[in-house]
């Protein structure tokens, strides 16, 4: 920026250093402005006032953040007259812990999930760009079991994507090599949002049984964990 | 009664760029917020609703804030424009409440939504935007990714707040009929109830997309917070000295005896017997404070000055924004977007 492209500041109007400027108390001139000087004076006052008020809300937001890091922050501190905005606000986040939050935005890069979550309307303007590498961790994995089968998913974990990704799985497979494979599986991010579901469709035909199959990182067909339902008779 | 002002920004022409970006980006925040309040069935006494206030129009500075901010630190509007909705699907939350809890009668030149439908269902209405609102927000993660969305709602939540303690502050002082209001405590409540919403958060959000959560949203406190303050008090100038094409009610702020600088400072500087008339005043209900009653305080703060204090106020404020603007914005290389934020400044006195 080049010295006439600065802004500055216009000179001020008094020829001499204020003496006389009020108290922050909140309390200010009597009477109205009339002059220049007094002009003056109600500006430094609304300024000072303004840079107390400003500072003194800083310093109650530092001070609130050392207590979030410190981890003792709660509903309990909530004023009793907040609206429920706040109230649903902090539960809502609360709710997105960020490992659900990289491990879903991960999962949000499979371009048929995205399709799947928007149905048949297209977003706007959305333009999907490089996410950050997703930090380390175990994630839950939950099974959703769809059809009239009855069968139970195993609570497992997967390991974290080293980047953002999609999840893969070639089918689940009974150690019973004559059994069919189970084929219809997908994923999402859990209902809860803590983690990712294995959408698992189970035919009405399907024989009774133990099937398994690895969960890959779509991109470096890394095996992330391993997922395992059992259909029952 | 009138004074020279000090030179500051209420004294400068607004850029040309301030009007040219709020129709831009005002009308693709406008088809974003279209989007989001679409609804895929019928929703009988909810979805008119839903889109009332937003298609009344307004002047759309707050999503305008946010894509400008975002553009100025390095990113394009479609990376800024959900969260823009979002912000502008919130503001209209908080009117509709707003509305409710200050009895008023107009918004944007048309009956409030609950003068047309109803309290209950107007509240419905409020709530349902308050968590559509957040869709936007949640698609920021698949075009933004996780670190710089959560960073954004964990903003947002300290927004919600700021903001809910802000109009706690004013409905508490209204409604316990306080009167010992000073200017800080005014100050303090313009800061939470409007800067915190209206010009900070947008602004922490565009700077957090621009430069992919690496700047410190706090950098802009201080810039949003004195736009906001010259911002809100020229609006309570406004709903004294406007015409119709202001779009609330005129006096409306005196007829909810709300605490603006100028009622603080009339009632600081009048006469004992003027002060018990006034203190009796501001007990009224709203309904019993009579067209007569209502001029007769507009009288006292125009024989007290307080509208020419205010518009002092106001404009000292303005220039600590700029101070502030250079301070927040001085390292970033020039551009529109940078020549809108500050440009909003001299805005804020000239918008009707």
């Amino acid at each position: 920026m080049t010295a006439s492209e600065r802004m500055s500041r216009p000179s001020p109007a008094r020829e001499a250093p204020h003496r006389g400027i009020p108290p922050v108390s909140g309390s200010y001139p009597a009477n109205p402005p009339q002059s220049d000087a007094a002009v003056d004076e109600v500006v430094a006052h609304a300024v000072r006032v303004g840079y107390q008020v400003i500072g003194e809300n800083i310093r109650q937001g530092r001070a609130a953040a050392d207590r979030l890091t410190a981890g003792d922050y709660g509903v309990s501190d909530v004023p009793g007259e907040l609206t429920q905005l706040g109230l649903r606000l902090l539960q809502l986040t609360r709710e997105m812990s960020s490992t659900a939050f990289d491990l879903v935005g991960a999962v949000f890069r499979d371009p048929t999930l995205q399709n799947a979550i928007r149905g048949s309307r297209s977003a706007p303007q959305a333009q999907p760009e490089p996410a950050r590498p997703a930090a380390g961790g175990d994630v839950p994995l939950t099974c959703n079991i769809r059809g009239n089968r009855r069968a139970v998913g195993e609570p497992s974990t997967l390991r974290h994507p080293e980047q953002a990704t999609s999840l893969t799985i070639a089918g689940l497979i009974s150690p019973n090599p004559v059994l069919p494979p189970l084929k219809n599986v997908s994923f999402s991010g859990s209902p809860d949002g803590r983690g990712i579901a294995a959408n698992i469709v189970v035919p009405d035909d399907q024989p009774a049984g133990t099937y398994s199959g690895v969960v890959c990182d779509g991109l470096t067909h890394k095996p992330l964990g391993t997922l395992t339902v059992q259909v029952m008779p | 009664m009138t004074h020279d002002w000090p030179e500051l920004a209420t004294r400068r022409n607004t850029p040309s760029i301030v009007p040219a970006l709020l129709r831009e980006y005002g009308e693709a925040t406008r088809r974003t917020v279209e989007y989001y309040l679409a609804s895929d069935r019928p929703a009988p006494y909810l979805h008119d609703l839903l889109t009332d206030y937003p298609r009344r129009g307004g002047k759309m500075m707050r999503p305008c804030i946010c894509i400008a901010n975002a553009r100025a630190f390095g990113a394009r509007m479609e990376d800024a424009v959900h969260s823009a909705a979002a912000v502008e699907i919130l503001h209209n939350a908080l009117l509709i409440h707003d509305d409710i809890q200050d009895e008023s009668e107009v918004r944007r030149g048309l009956p409030t939504l609950h003068a047309l439908h109803g309290v209950p269902l107007a509240i419905n209405a409020g709530d349902a935007m308050l968590l559509l609102a957040m869709r936007p927000l949640l698609a920021n993660i698949s075009t933004l990714g996780s670190h710089v969305s959560m960073r954004i709602m964990e903003e947002t939540q300290a927004m919600a707040r700021e903001t809910a303690e802000g109009q706690a502050l004013e409905l508490g002082w209204r409604d316990g009929n306080r009167t010992d209001i000073t200017e800080a405590d005014y100050l303090t409540m313009v800061l939470k109830k409007t800067s915190w919403m209206a010009t900070i958060w947008p602004a922490q959000i565009g700077l957090l997309i621009g430069s992919q959560g690496m700047a410190d949203p706090g950098s802009v406190v201080r810039f949003g917070f004195f736009l906001g303050a010259a911002f809100q008090i020229q609006d309570d100038l406004l709903n004294l000295i406007a015409d119709r094409s202001y779009g609330k009610e005129l006096n409306g702020d005196l007829f909810e005896a709300k605490r603006t600088l100028m009622l603080i400072h009339a009632r600081e500087t009048c006469t004992e017997d003027e002060r018990r008339t006034l203190d009796a005043f501001l007990t009224l209900q709203r309904r019993d404070r009579t067209q007569d009653k209502v001029r007769w305080l507009a009288d006292l703060m125009d024989r007290q000055g307080s509208v020419d204090y205010a518009r002092t106020v106001a404009g000292a404020l303005a220039g600590a924004a700029e101070h502030e603007f250079e301070v927040a914005y001085g390292h970033l290389p020039p551009s529109p977007d940078k020549d809108f934020i500050v440009g909003l400044i001299p805005w804020v006195f000239e918008r009707t």
